[in-house]
C-alpha cells in the first residue's frame, strides 16, 4: 500500500505540473517541450508554487545563454554550483516565488519550469563526475 | 516495460492530452491592486475562509487614517516570520477569515491575497 503510494504520489505531482505548464503554455502561444538541457544550479533546494501547489527543486541557469529556469525536482542531494545534465519537459507556468536572498515574494510571475526525469551531475563539487541517475520517485 | 517506465509514459501522455482541454486561465478579480506596509503577528496558518476556501498565510495589521487594521494576508509561500515589517502590494478579495488573536475571540479580518512582498525599508523599521 505505502508502495503504492510512493509512486502515486510523484504521478499525481508529475501530471498537475505537466498539465500547468501546458495549460498556461498555451496562453503564450508556446507550447510543452521535450528535451535534454545543460543546467548550472543557482540555488539550493527550494520551493516554488503553481496554483497553490508546492513544487520543490532549484533554480538554475541554462549553461550557455544563461536562461533562468525552476527545475522541478524530487532529487534533493544537489546543491547550488552543480552543473547539471537534465532530461525532461519544460514550458512557462505562472508561479509564485520567493527570492531568498532579497526575501521578496512574487505571485503570478510567467516563470520557465523544467520538469527533471532524469538528472545526471556533470561537475559535482570539484569537478568530479558523478553518475546519472533517475530523480527519485519519477 | 517496467512499472517504472509504464507510469513515464502515462505521464507523458498525459502532458501531451491534457493541453488539448484547453485554459481556463488564473482568477483575477476585479479589485484594485492596493500597497501598504504591514507588521505580521503569528507564525503562517491555514485557514478557511467564509466562502470555504482553504488558504495559507500571516495575520497582519496595517495603520490607515490613524487606526490599525487587520488582514489576512494570503501568500502561496511562507516564509516570513512573526514580527517581520513587510511592503506589501494585493488585492483585497470579497472574503473573510475568522481568527482568534490576543485579547479577540473571533475576530472577522479581511481576507488580502499578496501579488508582491519584500521587507520594509529600513527607516520604516526604525519607527514607532
Amino acid at each position: 500500500m505505502s508502495t503504492r503510494l510512493e509512486i502515486l504520489k510523484p504521478l499525481a505531482c508529475l501530471v498537475v505540473l505537466t498539465f500547468c505548464i501546458a495549460r498556461c503554455g498555451k496562453e503564450q502561444g508556446e507550447g510543452l517541450s521535450y528535451g535534454s538541457k545543460s543546467m548550472r544550479l543557482t540555488s539550493d533546494y527550494t520551493e516554488i508554487a503553481i496554483d497553490a501547489a508546492k513544487v520543490p527543486g532549484y533554480w538554475a541557469g541554462q549553461v550557455g545563454d544563461g536562461e533562468r529556469f525552476f527545475l522541478y525536482s524530487l532529487d534533493r542531494s544537489f546543491k547550488k554550483g552543480d552543473v547539471l545534465a537534465v532530461d525532461g519537459a519544460f514550458g512557462t507556468a505562472a508561479a509564485a516565488v520567493f527570492d531568498d536572498a532579497t526575501r521578496v515574494y512574487q505571485s503570478e510571475q510567467p516563470t520557465n519550469v523544467f520538469v527533471v526525469w532524469k538528472a545526471a551531475a556533470q561537475r559535482h563539487g570539484k569537478d568530479e563526475p558523478t553518475p546519472s541517475r533517475r530523480v527519485r520517485g519519477q | 516495460m517496467s512499472r517504472s517506465r509504464r507510469i513515464h509514459l502515462a505521464a507523458v501522455l498525459f502532458g501531451f492530452l491534457l493541453p488539448l482541454l484547453g485554459c481556463q486561465g488564473l482568477p483575477h478579480g476585479g479589485a484594485s491592486v492596493e500597497g501598504f506596509e504591514v507588521k505580521i503577528l503569528t507564525d503562517a496558518i491555514s485557514v478557511r475562509t467564509r466562502l470555504g476556501e482553504y488558504l495559507e498565510g500571516y495575520l497582519a495589521e496595517y495603520d490607515s487614517r490613524l487606526e490599525k487594521h487587520r488582514v489576512f494576508m494570503a501568500l502561496e509561500i511562507q516564509k516570513y516570520v512573526k514580527g517581520e515589517r513587510l511592503t506589501v502590494r494585493g488585492r483585497f478579495v470579497d472574503d473573510s477569515v475568522r481568527i482568534a488573536f490576543g485579547d479577540q475571540w473571533d475576530a472577522e479580518v479581511p481576507v488580502f491575497h499578496i501579488l508582491r512582498a519584500g521587507p520594509a525599508s529600513p527607516e520604516k523599521k526604525l519607527g514607532p
